[in-house]
């Protein structure tokens, strides 16, 4: 298990390196200065060589890329070609923002979507069934920033139950929660679709299986035979989902995060590409990477929990 | 009549929407006494054994009555149906693989029985699943007990869902085809077991079974099922010596006899080929010609896989699964491979056309060193040795015509194309006796038996010497089964193939066969003419093999003894540097072998 763990945070330090190799090269490849974005096109070739120099875009690509990775190792991940304070810094500061909207979002999402799905399968083809697919599909399809000016509209206008600005400063813990309460219900709703799915189907499946009947066979109520016979086995598919789609519910949380003017690293990563903040761009890839290959490791680590078969080699 | 039955069935109808499955079936069955259902698939002998337990999907109609003892069983429902589940029946399955939760330990899944039916407490629940593993003989209960599912063996998952069925003391037990899925050595022990613990308990069972073996190995009557309907039911001597129906006789001869064929070595059909179907003269001899150099000879063959572990995935052992391994074939001979699941047969044949490389040993075929060729050398071998599978199902592509998958090797071959192509297909079809207009059609319109027949026919599309038949009839039905060996012996009548037949199915073995080699841990433990291997066993494995076999004979059952021992199969398992030492034969009949020591 130990030895496990310790190999894949070994993989995982080459991913690293891969992706910074990658991300270093793409961003240089894309066209655009970012001295012209910084000072405009009106400015002068001598300003802009000296900004060039101040930023060590004028050393070879090489050089760049060795003090870069070197850098990375050290945890100085530049500064900001923007705002000049330090990469790693401004990522730090709203990280946890973030990571709270997701974390929420992740828990309503599986609270929301496990008992639906659930719900569904143990009433296959009756009308929870279609209730239950129909709404999951609609939270499918519905964009975060459409769902999300909806929740506003409801909720913080004509309702006025929540702020329409999220903006993460609340102090007391309830403040917080009002902060937080929209944009994750918002995030959540599209967890809960993929999650709802995913159970529903992966729960027919296991409702289908020769224990399932052993369980009815020996006269085990109903609610065991889901609860403890099924729930259990149906688990692993939905775990790989939730797991997978936590690097895109961060991802998403980008238009939330807009939405509702929130700080976090959706709209740190949108502010860097628009001003061409190449090296904000590659810490926050950094950070991207480090957050997906971690959430891998914990479904896998996850899945020897839930079933005994599987072992850590 | 005697007292009250444990369970009375009559005029048991079940539907799925407008198709009746269940046509009318009524029977009774006393306290202590066993009745056997037997049938193919489809005859409803397992929706009718559902149906008891209620355990039918919802949209299944069962009318009729069933009742187990007192209660009336269609009239229940809801908590009072729960409560009679397990309590007042008990029911096992054919699949110990899958019939078992995999995420719950074993003893809690026993225990689990006696905490829905009794006031018992935790520990105490523990206790009496502990005495019920004694019982049902698994070795070293309290270890066992909290350990997960994937960790038994077949045999030994068998004996905890019994376990599980008997933990409340149920009146009649229900068992579904509980040995199908089993080797014969654990199938025997699992009868010996499920009749001790009737003797000692006067449960009645209810035994469902596609195999006359096992009917007369254990059961008191008989009910013949086809097609939803009771072909004939009666006790079972009356059955097994005096059968009224031809189907019923076509079941019994699905069964080994076992020695009623030593006067001849040749293969025995099932059924006499019909005279018009003779061709006029055979293309080859057919009789083995035993002078001449053997079409395929193995010598000493070795094919072991790696055992990676620990934290590194380093190699830590080796699973000798093929260990010297030799015997000879020729043209038009059948030589049998039997053994247990896990001896190496499958293996082994697979060995010889290198889907699995060898580490050692030499293999000729017609000539050629097999081991040593490569490219077109390689390719034009396995252009004339064809494998046929065990599940027709699988072997299929399901989205290519039955057409398209026999041409498939021509193709690949570069034999033939265009219009040749199809009369080939066609003509190809006609020998395994299918109409030549089904190469249009997809395998999913068509039975287990004619898929069967689809695979012989794309085997024979290259026009192979030999043929590899690894468990090629053993998923098929009984009556079925006798169809396609009838139809394998005749090509080889017709074309002098010879055949690898790899089987752990004695009753086919032993009519297809004109040599048998016996596997055992990787190892030919005896081979010889057949008549001299099953009439003579002199290796003790082969004896023990042999002696589990059921017959078809109800009078023989108690003759035969067999110790009660469970006992865990033994592992070919073995570390790195492990020198298995050579194998030493000593002949005891002519052609007879039989390797010395263990």
């Amino acid at each position: 298990m130990l030895g496990f763990v310790l190999r894949r945070l070994g993989f995982a330090v080459i991913t690293l390196f891969a992706v910074l190799t990658l991300v270093f090269f793409v961003i240089r490849i894309l066209p655009g200065d970012p001295t012209l974005v910084i000072l405009g096109d009106q400015a002068s070739a001598q300003s802009i060589a000296l900004l060039r120099e101040r930023m060590g875009l004028d050393q070879p690509v090489w050089l760049q890329y060795l003090q870069f990775l070197g850098g990375a190792l050290r945890g100085d991940w530049g500064t900001s070609l923007v705002s000049g304070r330090p990469v790693i810094q401004e990522v730090l500061n709203v990280l946890p923002h973030t990571l709270e909207l997701t974390f929420v979002a992740l828990v309503l999402g599986v609270v929301l979507g496990l008992p639906a799905g659930i719900w569904a399968a143990v009433n296959r083809n009756r009308i929870p069934d279609y209730v239950t697919r129909i709404v999951s599909l609609l939270g499918l399809s519905a964009p975060a920033f459409v769902s999300g000016i909806v929740l506003l509209l409801v909720f913080s206008i004509m309702l006025r139950w929540f702020p329409v600005i999220s903006g993460g400063q609340g102090t007391t813990l309830l403040d917080r929660a009002r902060d937080l309460a929209l944009p994750a219900i918002n995030l959540a709703l599209i967890m809960a679709a993929y999650v709802t799915r995913v159970t529903r189907s992966s729960m027919l499946e296991v409702l289908s299986q020769d224990y399932v009947r052993t369980a009815m066979a020996k006269g085990a109520p109903a609610r065991a035979v889901v609860w403890r016979h099924a729930l259990r086995n149906c688990l692993i598919p939905v775990v790989t989902v939730v797991g997978l789609y936590l690097g895109i519910l961060i991802g998403n949380s980008v238009l939330t995060e807009i939405v509702f003017n929130r700080p976090g690293l959706g709209k740190l990563i949108v502010g860097a590409l628009n001003q061409r903040d190449y090296t904000m761009l590659q810490g926050m890839m950094v950070i991207y990477t480090l957050i997906v290959v971690l959430v891998n490791l914990l479904t896998d680590l996850v899945y020897g929990f839930i079933d005994p078969r599987v072992q850590y080699k | 009549m005697s007292p009250e039955p444990v369970l009375l069935v009559e005029d048991l109808r079940v539907a799925f929407g407008r198709t009746e499955v269940v046509k009318g079936v009524s029977f009774r069955l006393d306290a202590g006494k066993t009745l056997a259902l037997v049938g193919e698939s489809g005859s409803g002998k397992s929706v009718t054994a559902l149906s008891i337990m209620r355990l039918l999907p919802e949209r299944a109609r069962v009318t009729g009555a069933i009742r187990l003892g007192e209660t009336d069983m269609l009239a229940l429902s809801g908590e009072a149906l729960r409560k009679a589940r397990g309590k007042k029946a008990g029911m096992i399955f054919q699949e110990p693989m899958t019939s078992l939760n995999p995420v719950l330990r074993v003893g809690e899944q026993v225990a689990e029985a006696l905490h829905y039916h009794t006031d018992l407490s935790k520990s105490a629940a523990r206790a009496e699943v502990l005495r019920l593993f004694e019982r049902v003989r698994i070795p070293d209960a309290a270890r066992r007990y909290d350990e997960y599912p994937h960790t038994f063996s077949g045999g030994m998952r068998q004996r905890v869902m019994i376990a599980m069925a008997l933990a409340c003391k149920p009146r009649l037990l229900i068992a579904d085809e509980p040995t199908t899925a089993l080797d014969v050595t654990i199938q025997a022990e699992i009868l010996d077991l499920l009749a001790e613990l009737q003797r000692e308990t006067g449960t009645a069972v209810l035994f469902i079974t596609h195999d006359m073996g096992v009917v007369a190995e254990i059961a008191d009557d008989v009910l013949v099922m086809r097609h939803g309907d009771i072909l004939e039911q009666g006790p079972v001597r009356k059955i097994f010596s005096a059968p009224a129906h031809d189907y019923t006789r076509d079941l019994l001869a699905a069964v080994p006899r076992l020695g009623d064929m030593a006067e001849t070595d040749r293969p025995v059909r099932f059924r006499p080929r019909p005279a018009e179907q003779i061709p006029a003269s055979p293309r080859r001899d057919p009789a083995p010609t035993p002078d001449a150099e053997p079409l395929l000879s193995v010598d000493g063959l070795v094919t072991r896989f790696k055992v990676r572990g620990g934290m590194l995935g380093r190699h830590t052992g080796n699973v000798h699964a093929v260990e010297g391994v030799s015997f000879a074939l020729r043209r038009g001979e059948t030589l049998a491979l039997v053994g247990e699941s896990g001896c190496g047969k499958s293996t082994t044949g697979r060995s010889i056309l290198r889907l699995v490389e060898p580490e050692a040993g030499a293999v000729r075929f017609d000539g050629q060193d097999v081991l040593k060729a490569e490219g077109q050398a390689l390719r034009t071998i396995r252009q004339r040795i064809q494998m046929i599978f065990q599940d027709p199902y699988g072997s299929l592509d399901p989205r290519q015509t039955v057409g398209s998958a026999i041409a498939e090797p021509m193709h690949v071959h570069k034999i033939a194309r265009g219009s040749e192509m199809e009369d080939r297909v066609a003509s190809l079809l006609r020998r395994v006796e299918l109409d030549p207009g089904s190469a249009t059609r997809f395998p999913h319109e068509f039975s287990g038996g004619q898929r069967q027949r689809i695979c012989i026919a794309r085997a024979l599309a290259l026009d192979p010497a030999l043929v590899i038949a690894d468990e090629a009839v053993s998923a098929l039905d009984v009556s079925i089964k006798a169809q396609v060996t009838d139809l394998l012996l005749d090509l080889q009548d017709d074309l002098g193939l010879s055949y690898l037949f790899i089987s752990h199915d004695m009753a086919v073995v032993e009519r297809i066969s004109h040599r048998i080699a016996v596997m055992h841990l990787g190892r030919i433990v005896e081979t010889g003419p057949r008549s001299a291997v099953i009439g003579s066993p002199s290796h003790p494995y082969t004896q023990k093999l042999l002696a589990a076999v059921p017959v078809a004979d109800p009078e023989k059952r108690r003759a035969r003894k067999r110790d009660g021992v469970a006992e865990e199969l033994r592992s070919p398992i073995r570390s790195v540097g492990f020198k298995p030492e050579d194998a030493v034969y000593r002949e005891v009949g002519p052609g007879h072998f039989v390797m010395e020591g263990a």
